[in-house]
């Protein structure tokens, strides 16, 4: 009976042919010897024939030619959005470049306990006093008319480059069609540029206007491509949002323009003034 | 001198192409062994080169392209059954979506039948297995992997290779053993 326990264990090693020589002799003279086990070995193997039988995948020519072309598509996506994030913790980690690792994951924490006071401020604090918004309503409307038409400006961009980096030109037709729209957006972004930076002519804002200028660049390529433009045209412009993170830098702008901190704002306007 | 990530990314991508080329097969027939239809394998091999291809810049050189790609897949699929992302489907159905993406006959009904019961109960048996003894038994079933490479290609003993294809293969047993009459056994 322990000699049989001893071989059922080794039963599996047998049928996959995993014994040595030696082993194989010793087992199958302890089959001839013992009914039950040779029984139980028999069922196993034929078992393992049935499983043999399970249907294979017969997949023509084709669908492996193709299979790096779809595989290249979903990877394309992941680049894009994987890249994004990969460069922008580069360049956090060239501005300190003396951080540890764990030196990112203290920074995280704090990261999510801001956000987690941010989020608490915003739910939790009783509604504001009557004096609070006396005093912002004492903005002059000189800024708040800015920067709504910064706000317009950096909103429209926006959507041009969205919809740029978002389409795959090779792939979808309507992309031809709404480019002509996202063209004619752009000439009136570009035309709208000089003046806007005009008016952020001030120290406080010279991160808004360098964002307007890289801005304006970008557009002002998407609105003088020739209607027969080259695919590749398109690539270049696209690597030019990328690679200067524009719209990351307009979202950072959107956060601080809906922030709840009208003490910012105040300091801007102030400077503004001034 | 400064490296030009976007040079970086398209020899990498260039690099990783071949990989595909070469293990593509390969790697979609273990993901059907593991998720037992075409649509799910296609999804599943892909997110495992997918995963090959982030982590790419990571891989060791002393460690098999193809075992690496094995490991990704099988974890991935493992990670996904406890997601309960690969649902079970009904194996019939499945043929017949599958037959017509071959833009295949139906075959004589009597042999589909026979077929198919057959093939519903293997599945249903390798359904039986936790996600971990399928992975170890069609490593070594289908993919003739001797149990010390699944044991480094799992990073697992190989003791516990054996444990669990010994608790794989006496499961399939009991299962099938239910329909020994039907089937042959």
């Amino acid at each position: 009976m322990k000699m049989c326990k001893h071989y059922q264990s080794m039963m599996i090693e047998v049928l996959y042919e995993e014994v040595n020589s030696a082993e194989m002799e010793q087992f199958e003279a302890h089959l001839r010897e013992c009914p039950a086990c040779a029984r139980e070995y028999e069922q196993l193997q034929s078992m393992l024939g049935i499983m043999h039988q399970r249907r294979q995948p017969e997949l023509d020519a084709s669908y492996w030619e193709r299979y790096w072309e779809r595989l290249s598509s979903r990877l394309e996506q992941k680049i894009t959005s994987h890249s994004f994030l990969e460069n922008l913790r580069e360049k956090v980690a060239s501005l300190f470049p003396e951080i540890p690792g764990w030196g990112y994951r203290v920074a995280a924490a704090a990261a999510l306990l801001t956000a987690g006071i941010f989020i608490g401020r915003i739910l939790f604090t009783p509604s504001v006093p009557m004096q609070t918004r006396e005093e912002s309503s004492r903005i002059p409307v000189q800024y708040a008319t800015v920067r709504q038409e910064v706000d317009q400006y950096l909103e429209k961009s926006k959507l041009v480059l969205m919809g740029l980096m978002n389409t795959d030109p090779q792939q979808e037709a309507e992309f031809m069609e709404n480019f002509s729209l996202q063209q004619e957006i752009s000439q009136n972004l570009v035309q709208q540029s000089g003046a806007l930076k005009k008016k952020l002519d001030s120290p406080a804002h010279q991160r808004l206007k360098e964002l307007i200028s890289e801005l304006e660049m970008i557009l002002r390529q998407i609105a003088n491509l020739d209607k027969q433009f080259d695919l590749d045209e398109i690539q270049i412009i696209k690597l030019g949002v990328k690679h200067k993170f524009l719209l990351f830098k307009i979202h950072i702008e959107e956060m601080k323009a809906s922030g709840p901190d009208s003490t910012a704002v105040q300091e801007e306007e102030e400077q503004l003034i001034l | 001198m400064p490296r030009d990530p976007d040079v970086t990314e398209t020899t990498k991508l260039q690099q990783f192409e071949e990989i595909v080329k070469q293990y593509q097969q390969q790697i979609f027939r273990l993901a059907y062994h593991l998720t037992g239809n075409t649509q799910d394998a296609e999804d599943l091999s892909q997110e495992a080169f997918i995963k090959g291809y982030q982590g790419f810049d990571r891989f060791r050189g002393d460690a098999q392209i193809g075992s690496w790609l094995y490991r990704i897949t099988v974890n991935t699929w493992i990670d996904a059954r406890r997601k309960k992302h690969y649902t079970d489907r009904d194996i019939q159905s499945t043929y017949r979506e599958e037959r017509k993406a071959r833009s295949e006959p139906a075959p004589d009904p009597e042999h589909y039948m026979e077929t198919s019961f057959l093939q519903q109960c293997i599945e249903n048996a390798l359904e039986q297995l936790s996600p971990r003894e399928k992975s170890v038994f069609v490593l070594r079933h289908y993919h003739q992997y001797k149990l010390k490479e699944i044991g480094s290609t799992l990073q697992i003993s190989e003791g516990t290779v054996k444990s669990l294809l010994y608790r794989a293969v006496q499961k399939l047993r009991d299962y099938l053993n239910n329909y020994r009459k039907e089937i042959g056994l």
